[in-house]
């Protein structure tokens, strides 16, 4: 809306540089924007939110099934910009209170908690907020807010969704299954990890588009609570989505977390690649922004 | 001056989340006082030449209010304060939209229209308006402004 009105007003300065004054009437309107101001009042200059994707089944609950996905995401509330870190499910790493066991079993363990006292130990960085969605749940949300875009890198065909490389729309069900594709992915996992902090980011390029409609943060945000189990209050969730809409989508960096892939006993599992996870974690902690490549 | 401001017009445009129609006019009432505190203070009718606009914010939270002074050429009438012998509001527009869940508000985009003249020594006007949106939430059942998108543009002739 602001850039329309600044190019029109730069139109009418050019026009006013090369018409001779006689071609054209005296104005009788105009408008033309001064100045603008955007500002929020966030809790913290730094949020780290743990994303996480429940593999619950109908009739399993969402907080104590595996976490099929695993994205922690910081976002600086001051210069508007994000990072998504996708945690490889299969990563072998310590629980708290239970030993070593695959990542994706914390939430089994001992619920989302547990997911991020995980999450923590192996990154360092204690998530301020945790959500778990349920693959209905997920559903839901992107149908609700018309659809999600995202890039398809590799050609992908769980038989049930075929995506062809290039930009996608995705539906609520093409996009659980666009997360949920690993097959035929070369990297496996790790790329697996990444399409999911693809569908982050565009998740948030539809939310931060459709703020040009009146009412449209309010609607999404009802749908959202509608079918989200939580512990923060209207005004929480409603301050926190507002903070949350102030990230500029072009400045989420999209990141997985480096490793190999191994045994642990019979079970196939990812080795994380501590030095790289450090490096990153250094370089984002304080400001949610990458100046590395990750 | 003689002319008078125009009223101040707010309408609830969406609430949904299971809040009781009833609680409607008294949401309306609430949600109206810190936006009219904002618009008193920040573009007031008399006062002028003044560059003092200070009472703007006192519905706003603290750290709203301090990002706020740093665009107060937007958010206040700071920009022209101090050339002005008087401002008119002839249009002063609210469209609420409010985010409600199980019954109980949470938050409340404002998104508001204010169509300013201002009167210079000589008895000319400057016309102008500042339109974009507030957001409000509450502590207990205080709202308060925490953010905000505004915009403001000469208008001519």
């Amino acid at each position: 809306m602001r850039r329309r009105l600044l190019r029109w007003a730069g139109l009418l300065a050019l026009l006013g540089a090369v018409v001779p004054d006689a071609s054209r009437p005296p104005p009788e309107f105009g408008l033309i924007t001064l100045d603008g101001g955007r500002g929020i009042d966030a809790t913290d200059d730094v949020i780290w939110m743990l994303a996480l994707g429940s593999d619950a089944r109908p009739g399993e609950p969402v907080m104590r099934s595996r976490s099929d996905a695993i994205q922690l995401v910081g976002m600086n509330t001051v210069n508007h910009s994000a990072v998504t870190i996708g945690i490889p499910r299969d990563s072998y790493v310590d629980i708290p209170g239970h030993g070593q066991d695959k990542i994706n079993a914390a939430m089994v363990y001992g619920g989302p908690e547990t997911t991020a006292a995980a999450v923590a130990g192996l990154t360092g960085i204690e998530p301020d907020y945790v959500f778990v969605a349920s693959f209905p749940g997920l559903i839901r949300m992107v149908n609700g807010i018309g659809g999600v875009r995202a890039e398809v890198t590799y050609e992908m065909d769980d038989q049930a969704q075929v995506f062809h490389p290039g930009p996608h729309r995705f539906s609520g069900i093409e996009a659980l299954a666009f997360a949920r594709i690993r097959y035929g992915l070369p990297g496996g996992d790790f790329d697996r990890s990444m399409d999911q902090g693809e569908l982050l980011k565009g998740g948030l390029a539809t939310l931060v588009e459709g703020l040009e409609r009146p009412g449209f943060f309010e609607a999404a945000l009802g749908v959202f609570a509608r079918y989200t189990d939580t512990n923060l209050s209207p005004v929480e969730l409603y301050q926190l989505g507002r903070t949350v809409l102030t990230i500029n989508p072009a400045r989420v960096q999209v990141c997985v977390l480096k490793g190999s892939s191994g045994y642990a006993g019979q079970a196939s599992v990812v080795f994380a690649d501590l030095v790289a996870t450090r490096s990153l974690v250094a370089d984002v902690r304080n400001d949610a922004t990458v100046d590395q490549t990750c | 001056m003689s002319r008078a401001d125009a009223k101040l017009e707010v309408s609830i445009e969406q609430l949904r989340g299971g809040v009781d129609r009833a609680q409607r006019p008294q949401l309306r009432r609430a949600l109206s006082r810190p936006i009219a505190s904002w618009i008193d203070g920040a573009f007031p009718n008399g006062g002028y030449p003044t560059n003092d606009f200070a009472a703007a914010f006192a519905a706003w939270t603290p750290a709203a209010a301090a990002l706020a002074r740093e665009h107060r050429d937007v958010t206040t009438n700071a920009a022209l304060g101090g050339d002005l012998t008087g401002v008119i509001l002839d249009k002063r527009s609210v469209r609420l939209f409010i985010f409600a869940t199980d019954g109980v508000v949470g938050g409340a985009t404002a998104r508001v229209t204010l169509g300013i003249a201002g009167v210079r020594p000589d008895g000319s006007e400057t016309r102008f308006s500042v339109a974009g949106e507030l957001y409000l939430t509450r502590e207990a059942s205080q709202w308060q402004i925490f953010g905000y998108d505004l915009q403001r543009r000469r208008e001519f002739p």
